[in-house]
Parts: structure tokens; C-alpha cells; sequence
């Protein structure tokens, strides 16, 4: 009876040493994800969170702050300076991070060079690459089609690029990072871009003040002018509001 | 937002303020032919095969739009009256912009065109807005970029 009480005392023991190996390795694997930014707490996500690629690695919404948003500035493929804006704009820009090497990047640059790239939501597609200290101009104008082209491994510094293809999604109006990530095709971008358009996520904060809103200053000198026209007999919708020509206006003729 | 950035090439250099994107570009030449640079900036996207004019990206300017564009012309046409009366980059006023200046017309918008030499080179600016009734808001906009643009001394 005592050898086997001792015998079982033994068994539960190892067992319990076992299980306790198995939470570890397990607490591990979770540490090593988190660290590497993917949360499996469905609770931890941000609400309305779409990722632009799949599988991403970073949490999406990445760059909350519209400060780390700038410009594509860098030069094409055939050596003329550009800068193109992607924030304080009405349009929605698709950044495309590829490089003339990788295998499954062929496949974009064949894509984008077929056909004009139909992006849903009617967001610009701009691809950027590293600049002529990592890339060959030659060749990725070779690739290039109708699509912009942005050379620049500053770009790619400040996006923090891991790998690529690489998409970026940034709203224009919201001036931010709407979403971003990983993907092996075009029509898996397009499907994904689809869905974050349709669930609004591209669309600006309602709490940000929208491009055109009027400043407070802005709107009391109008408040001021239009209780002088008012004064001088002059209604909203009157023609005399809108000149076609400088002599309507009482400009210089 | 996004920062403020200076684009050069060429010997010209711009800084498009926040919203508006720009380019520096020189056609290849053909045989026989001599091309000079082309500066293009606008609150809207510069399409791609539009005209030195802006001609393809024009049409998409709208009521709040504007487009500026600095052709640069031959040695020869720094030493012309043409070129010559006015040195220094122009800065545009409301009146200047007149809806005949435009390459093609286009109802409701309107444009400018001076012709000025800086440095020895000689340059053409040309500006177009996108609504003439616009045109005092839309001058100011057209001279926050104009006032960026710098050019080093020609060779």
C-alpha cells in the first residue's frame, strides 16, 4: 500500500512537472508573438482595426500620430526630382514598398504595369522603392509602368519598411496611417483595401477639422462682409457675387 | 501633418508646402533638339503625360485648386527684351489672372503668364487657378510655392 501511495506521489509529481514545462513554453511562444507585435487578445484590438495585408505583423492602426505622415519626395527612375503629397489632401494614397529583386514584388510590378491600378475607394497608387544607392534606376524603370514611381530609402527609413512588398495605407484628408501590412497578390491588396473602405476606416476622424473648415478669424471677417452686402442690398445668390470676367468684378480690366 | 520638403534638380530647387505635391523633370531631347527643365506644382495629382503647360492635369483643378508651372528657355532668351524687362521670380496678384491667358480655355478658370530671367537663365511662369472668382485666395496659394522656388546661376 505504501510503495504504491509513494508510486502514485511520483507519478503526479512528474506529471506536475510536465505541465508546468508545457506553460512555460507556452508563456514563451506568447512573449516571443508580443514582441513581435501581434496581440492574440481579440480584446486588445483596437476597434475597427483592418489590416491592409495579411499576414500583418504590427499592430494596425500602426502610427496613431499624424506626425510621422510625409510627403513621397525622392526622385523616379529617370532621375527627375517629385514630391508627392499624401496628407492635407482630398485623396487617399496606396503606398506600394517594392524592390526590383524579390520574386513576389514581379508580380505587383506586373500588375501595376499592365493596366492602370484600379484601387477601391478611388486611392492613388504610388510605388516606392529604395533609392539609387540600393536600386538600379535603369531597372526599375525597366519595371515601372503607368504607376508613379518614387525612389527614396529615406522613405523607407521613416516608414519603417521590415520587408518587402509592403503596403501602406494613408488617408489624405485624416493626414494618417490607416492601415498597413503584407500581401502575396494585387487582387488580395485590392479585396483587403475594399473592405477597410467599406468599413470606413479610411475615412478622416470627425473629430479632426476637415480641410476647408473656416478658422474663427476666417469666419468673423465673413460675418463682417456679409453684413456689409447685406447693407448694400446685396442677398446671397445675387449674380453680382459671381463675375465670369475681371470687369464684372470691378478688377482691373 | 506632413513636413515641408525641398525638391532639386537641374539646378533648381522647389519646397512644396503642405498639400501641394511637385516635380522637376527635362524631357529627352530628340535628334537635333534641345530641352530645358520643367518645374510643375499643384494642390491636385500630377497626372502623368500631362503637357509643359499642365495640359491633362488642368482639367482636374477645382474651385480651391491652383497649378504653377516654371519652363526654363534658352541662354539665348535670357539676352532677350522678352525675357529681359523683368529680373527676379514675379510674385502674381488677383489681377493678373485673366480667363484668355489660359493655354486652352476652360470656363471658370483662369491664368497668368510672365516671362522673367534670374540668375542669367530665363524662365517662363505660368500659373493657372482653378476658379476665377476665387482668385484673391487662389493668388495667395499660388505664392506660397512661388516664393519657394530658387535657382543657382546658369552655366
Amino acid at each position: 500500500m505504501t510503495a504504491l501511495v509513494v508510486g502514485l506521489t511520483v507519478v503526479v509529481a512528474l506529471l506536475a512537472l510536465l505541465v508546468a514545462g508545457l506553460l512555460r513554453g507556452h508563456a514563451e511562444v506568447l512573449r516571443a508573438l508580443h514582441q513581435m507585435g501581434v496581440d492574440l487578445d481579440p480584446a486588445a484590438s483596437a476597434p475597427g482595426a483592418v489590416p491592409v495585408g495579411s499576414p500583418t505583423v504590427r499592430p494596425t492602426p500602426a502610427r496613431p500620430e499624424v506626425t510621422d505622415v510625409i510627403d513621397l519626395t525622392g526622385t523616379t527612375p529617370t532621375g527627375d526630382a517629385i514630391s508627392l503629397a499624401v496628407a492635407d489632401v482630398r485623396h487617399d494614397t496606396l503606398v506600394a514598398f517594392l524592390t526590383s529583386g524579390c520574386a513576389t514584388c514581379r508580380a505587383f510590378w506586373e500588375a501595376f504595369r499592365a493596366t492602370p491600378a484600379d484601387v477601391p475607394g478611388g486611392a492613388r497608387l504610388v510605388a516606392v522603392t529604395r533609392g539609387a544607392d540600393a536600386e538600379s534606376p535603369g531597372a526599375i524603370a525597366a519595371l515601372a509602368g503607368a504607376t508613379p514611381v518614387v525612389m527614396s530609402s529615406e522613405l523607407w527609413d521613416h516608414y519603417d519598411i521590415p520587408y518587402a512588398p509592403y503596403f501602406v495605407y494613408i488617408s489624405g484628408p485624416a493626414g494618417r496611417v490607416v492601415g498597413e501590412g503584407v500581401a502575396a497578390g494585387w487582387e488580395e491588396v485590392k479585396a483587403l483595401v475594399a473592405n477597410a473602405v467599406a468599413d470606413g476606416t479610411t475615412s478622416p476622424p470627425s473629430s479632426r477639422r476637415g480641410l476647408h473648415e473656416r478658422s474663427r478669424a476666417d469666419q468673423q471677417r465673413d460675418d463682417a462682409v456679409d453684413r456689409q452686402l447685406r447693407a448694400a442690398g446685396i442677398a446671397p445668390g445675387d449674380p453680382r457675387l459671381y463675375p465670369t470676367t475681371i470687369s464684372d468684378g470691378g478688377g482691373a480690366g | 501633418m506632413s513636413s515641408i520638403r525641398r525638391i532639386s534638380s537641374a539646378g533648381l530647387s522647389l519646397a512644396p508646402p503642405s498639400g501641394w505635391e511637385a516635380t522637376i523633370y527635362q524631357r529627352p531631347p530628340l535628334a537635333g533638339e534641345v530641352t530645358y527643365p520643367v518645374v510643375h506644382a499643384a494642390t491636385v495629382p500630377l497626372v502623368p503625360g500631362r503637357g509643359d503647360y499642365g495640359g491633362g492635369l488642368v482639367e482636374t483643378l477645382g474651385p480651391t485648386d491652383v497649378f504653377v508651372g516654371f519652363l526654363e528657355f534658352g541662354p539665348d532668351a535670357a539676352a532677350s527684351a522678352l525675357f529681359g524687362r523683368l529680373q527676379g521670380v514675379p510674385g502674381l496678384t488677383p489681377d493678373m489672372f485673366r480667363p484668355r491667358q489660359l493655354q486652352r480655355t476652360i470656363v471658370g478658370q483662369a491664368g497668368v503668364q510672365r516671362f522673367f530671367t534670374i540668375q542669367g537663365r530665363a524662365f517662363c511662369l505660368y500659373s493657372v487657378i482653378g476658379a476665377m472668382a476665387n482668385r484673391v485666395t487662389l493668388t495667395a496659394r499660388a505664392n506660397q510655392v512661388i516664393g519657394t522656388f530658387f535657382v543657382e546661376t546658369g552655366g
